[in-house]
This record gives structure tokens, C-alpha cells and sequence, in this order.
């Protein structure tokens, strides 16, 4: 019935998969790929330079924007927050990747007998601290800039969930949108809307805490907020796989 | 209207109305690429036919 | 390229019922059930408004099923289902909030406002919309059936959020019909008797048009592959 070949090579044949048995323990595997950005960013310091600079002007444009006064600013400041941790961390995700298929050093990560898996945790831990480290920038920067306390524990694990959840999804996204023609523009379109359950938890619970709510009104939004991140988890997990399985 | 349908009878028929709209857009969409698609369909096999009889 | 005269005389006589069904749906909607008590006829939206959703849930769910069979069978008549699907889920999503808004103008005071369970659909509509145009940006054909399919299923994520939002934190005034109520909705109201014979009737007849124009639109891809395919051929011909 259909109208092509039904004769199309299938998934993964097994014997393949058995000769890419990992030989190095998992986690170590993981540990290295993280570091290998990681230094490689302490030596050149391209990615989180441009990312924290972007990170500043974009508060000063919103602080310039927004005009607001003292209250204003305490109800804003979550949502200037997480836009600019979202926008910064898009910047950073998409230079992360595409940098690594230009030099063609993804095709050598994809060579090496190691559990796929590891590569995309390995990926997304280094994409993890660098998102990490622009908020916490950001909230020392809203802290001074705004006049409001940001150093509040409980923010400080919104702040956890919330980015690991981007970087989950940023990571299985931007792996696909480097081969996408006008790659830059496909990143923030595909990730945008799928990010989005992690973004509004996220808001919604930094508000609830900046304006010391009652526990009923920020613990909901946290706990959506650790489903959707296991979610994705476990998606990005199984997907990984078949986006870079060439 | 509204005696037939109860108040805001206008708002319902601007909701149905525009469903209708996109319903039928979607079925139109369909139905015209299909009615292209078998047209290109005949061209093409007008060409092959063309092309057998000169040989 | 032919289809078993069995298939499509059962995709006919479907297509017909669909047709017959949705007459008698927009009739009962309209006519036969009475308005309601404090809504009047701006609750008559609700019928198509809730059907419409069940179609672009049928639609999104049929993505997902699509990108795992898929990513396991590598057959592409599955990346044509997951194609399909999409396009005519973002009809019936579009049916949805645009329905939705014309109710919400006299019951609300508004068109549209930044609730949570409207803001999410509109994210799940972008997600989808997102899916088109990544199909567009990939060239090589094997890959864009596999990242469309990858990205079918990520997707859904907005679909499961815009359903469990109104349950997780329950301060959306959007009324809930089903399940347990918020706090305090706007515009909530009790379906019963005549109302939810109604409601069912338009759930199924959605559900089964959006069963009937998928399957058309799968036919549609399926042609214009074959088209191709079949130019390719005449081509080689020509410059032998």
C-alpha cells in the first residue's frame, strides 16, 4: 500500500551494537567528555565570555525597558531571570555543538567504542555548568542591580532544576538542529515550546518564593518541575541514540 | 436569533463559523493539493507515453 | 501505485459517515440541545470546542505512536503518518483555541488572556508548528524522518503539560469538565442530561473525522511520493 520501499535497512543491527561495548567504565566516560569541554573553555573562555556579557545587557536592557520601580522589581525579577538564563543558555548550546561538527570532532566522539549515552551526559553536564555558572551570575548581578535578595536556598534548587531540565532538552535538540540549514534560527524555534513546562515551573516557583508564599503555592510548581526534568531525562536517554546514530 | 438559540447567540455563530472555516480549509487543502498532485500525475505519464511512441 | 478497492471503498464509506454524522452533530449542538442556563448560546462552543481538542489529541498521540514505530521499523509510511497527523492536529488545535476565544469573549470579558492552560495550548500549537519547520530545514530525507520522529515524540510534552497543568496547580480560571474543579473557575458549568449526550455524539464524530482526513492526507503524501519516483523514472528514460 505504501507508495516507497518497503525494504529499508533496519534500526540498529544488534551485532553493531555489541561491538561498541563500552571498555571504560560509564561515568568515567561521562567525567571526561564534561572535562574535555570544560577545559577547553577555561583555555579559550569564547562561550561563557559571550554568555555572561549577553547575560548583562540583556538585565540592562530590561531594567531600561521596563522602567520599574521597587515593587514592580520584585514581581519582575523572576521572569527577567529565567528569560535571560533561557536566552543565554540558547547562545551557549548552539555554539557548543555546532563548533563540535565544524572542527569534525563530533564524528570522532561518535567513532570512539563508547556507550552513546555517555556522550549525550557528557554533553549535557558541560552544557549543565555553563548555564549554571551564567545564573549564578545573573543572580548575584539582580541581586545588586534590582535590590532584591536572590540568595535564598530554595531558590538556589529552582535554579538546579530548572537548568538541568534546559540543558536536557537543549543538548537532544541542538544535536539535531546543527544539521538543520539555518541552524541558529532551528535551536530556540524547536526548543522553545518543548522547554516550556520547565519555564513556567520554574517562574512560577521563583516568584512564589521571592514574594515568600505560602509552601501550597511554590511546592506544587517544584515538584512538576522534578517530573518534567526525570521526563526528559528519560527521553533525551532513549533519543540520543537515534539522533546521532549516522 | 436569540430567541431561537439563547443570548450570545452572535459569539456562537462566530465560533462555529470559524470552525467551519478551518475545517473546511483543511479538507480543501487536501482535496486540491490531490486534485494538483493527479494532474501532475497524468502529465507525467502523457510524457512517458510520448516518449514510448517515438521509440 | 494502487490501493485495494476494499480500502478505499471502506475509506469512502467513511468519509461519507463522517460527513452524515458531523450534520447530525452540528444539529444537536445547535437545535436540539437546549441553552444553557447562565451561558446561553456561547456554551453551544463548547461541543466543537472539546471535540476539536479530542481530534488534535487523537492527531498528537498518532505522532508519537508514529516516531516509535518509526525509530524500531525504519519504514517511512510510519514518518508519513506522523506527518499527517501533525498538519491536521494543528487544524483541530487552531479549531479549538479559536472556538475557545469566542466563548471566552462574552463569559470572560475578553478574547484572550494569559492563562495558564491558554497559554500552554498556544505552546503545544508553536511545538507542532516547530515540527513542520524542522522538516523543511533537513535535506537528506533518511534524517529528516528521524528527527521528526524524534522531535514527534519531545513534543508531546506540551501536550501532557497543557492537560495536567489545571490538575498540578489548579489557579487557571479555564473551567475543568472532567475530573476533580479548581478553586474557582469562570464560566464553569455542570453537563448533564441532553449536554453530555451531545458532548458524546461530537466526540466521536470528531475523533472519526480526524481518523477520515489523516487517512486522506496519508493517500495525498503517498501520491506525490509516488510522483516523484515515477518523474525519476520517465528522466532516466529520456537520457538514455
Amino acid at each position: 500500500m505504501s507508495a516507497e520501499p518497503k525494504a529499508e535497512p533496519r534500526a540498529v543491527p544488534r551485532a553493531r551494537r555489541a561491538a561498541r561495548r563500552p571498555v571504560t567504565p560509564y561515568l568515567r566516560v561521562v567525567g571526561a567528555i564534561a572535562w574535555k569541554d570544560l577545559r577547553a573553555e577555561i583555555r579559550s573562555r569564547e562561550l561563557i565570555n559571550s554568555m555572561v556579557l549577553f547575560t548583562l545587557m540583556t538585565v540592562l536592557i530590561f531594567s531600561l525597558a521596563l522602567e520599574l520601580d521597587k515593587e514592580a522589581r520584585q514581581t519582575t525579577v523572576a521572569g527577567v531571570l529565567w528569560v535571560t538564563v533561557i536566552f543565554a543558555g540558547i547562545l551557549g548550546l548552539g555554539r557548543s555543538l555546532a563548533a563540535e561538527k565544524d572542527r569534525g570532532s563530533l564524528d570522532a566522539l561518535l567513532l570512539a567504542p563508547i556507550d552513546r549515552s555517555a556522550l549525550f551526559f557528557g554533553k549535557m553536564l558541560g552544557n549543565l555548568l555553563f548555564v549554571l555558572v551564567v545564573a549564578l551570575v545573573l543572580v548575584a548581578l539582580l541581586t545588586v542591580l534590582f535590590n532584591v535578595s536572590l540568595f535564598e536556598p530554595r531558590l538556589l534548587v529552582v535554579l538546579g532544576l530548572g537548568t538541568l531540565g534546559f540543558s536536557t532538552v537543549g543538548t537532544l535538540l541542538s544535536s539535531m538542529s546543527v544539521h538543520a540549514r539555518a541552524r541558529e534560527a532551528m535551536l530556540p524555534i524547536l526548543l522553545m515550546p518543548v522547554v516550556l513546562p520547565v519555564l513556567i515551573s520554574a517562574v512560577r516557583a521563583s516568584t512564589a518564593i521571592l514574594e515568600q508564599m505560602p509552601r501550597a503555592d511554590w511546592l506544587p510548581w517544584i515538584q512538576l518541575l522534578a517530573v518534567a526534568d526525570v521526563m526528559f531525562l528519560v527521553g533525551a536517554y532513549v533519543l540520543f541514540d537515534y539522533v546521532v546514530e549516522e | 436569533m436569540d430567541e431561537i438559540f439563547g443570548k450570545y447567540a452572535e459569539y456562537m455563530a462566530l465560533g462555529y463559523s470559524a470552525m467551519a472555516v478551518i475545517l473546511g480549509g483543511m479538507a480543501a487543502w487536501v482535496y486540491l493539493r490531490y486534485r494538483q498532485a493527479r494532474r501532475e500525475m497524468a502529465r507525467v505519464e502523457h510524457m512517458a507515453q510520448e516518449l514510448r511512441s517515438e521509440r | 501505485m494502487s490501493y485495494s478497492a476494499q480500502r478505499t471503498g471502506l475509506l469512502k464509506g467513511l468519509t461519507a459517515l463522517a460527513a452524515v454524522l458531523f450534520a447530525v452533530a452540528i444539529y444537536l449542538d445547535l437545535f436540539w440541545v437546549g441553552p444553557e442556563a447562565t451561558q446561553g448560546a456561547a456554551q453551544r462552543v463548547f461541543y466543537v470546542h472539546l471535540g476539536a481538542f479530542l481530534g488534535a489529541f487523537i492527531a498528537f498521540s498518532a505522532v508519537v505512536v508514529a516516531g516509535i514505530a518509526y525509530l524500531r521499523t525504519r519504514n517511512p509510511k510510519w514518518d508519513t503518518l506522523g506527518l499527517a497527523s501533525v498538519e491536521m492536529g494543528l487544524g483541530f488545535s487552531l479549531i479549538t483555541i479559536i472556538t475557545g476565544m469566542t466563548w471566552a469573549r462574552p463569559i470572560w470579558n475578553t478574547w484572550w488572556t494569559w492563562d495558564p492552560r491558554l497559554t500552554s495550548v498556544a505552546i503545544m500549537w508553536l511545538a507542532y508548528a516547530a515540527y513542520v519547520m524542522l522538516r523543511t530545514g533537513i535535506e537528506d530525507p533518511e534524517r529528516r524522518r528521524r528527527f521528526a520522529a524524534v522531535y514527534g515524540i519531545i513534543a508531546f510534552a506540551s501536550v501532557i503539560f497543557t492537560i495536567v497543568i489545571v490538575r498540578v496547580r489548579p489557579d487557571t480560571i479555564h473551567p475543568v469538565v472532567a475530573g476533580p474543579t479548581q478553586a474557582d473557575p469562570t464560566g464553569g458549568f455542570e453537563v448533564a442530561g441532553d449536554m453530555k449526550t451531545t458532548l458524546f455524539f461530537n466526540m466521536i464524530t470528531f475523533a472519526l473525522i480526524t481518523l477520515v482526513l489523516v487517512w486522506h492526507r496519508i493517500r495525498l503524501e503517498n501520491l506525490v511520493h509516488y510522483i516523484e519516483r515515477r518523474k525519476m523514472e520517465v528522466l532516466a528514460e529520456l537520457s538514455r
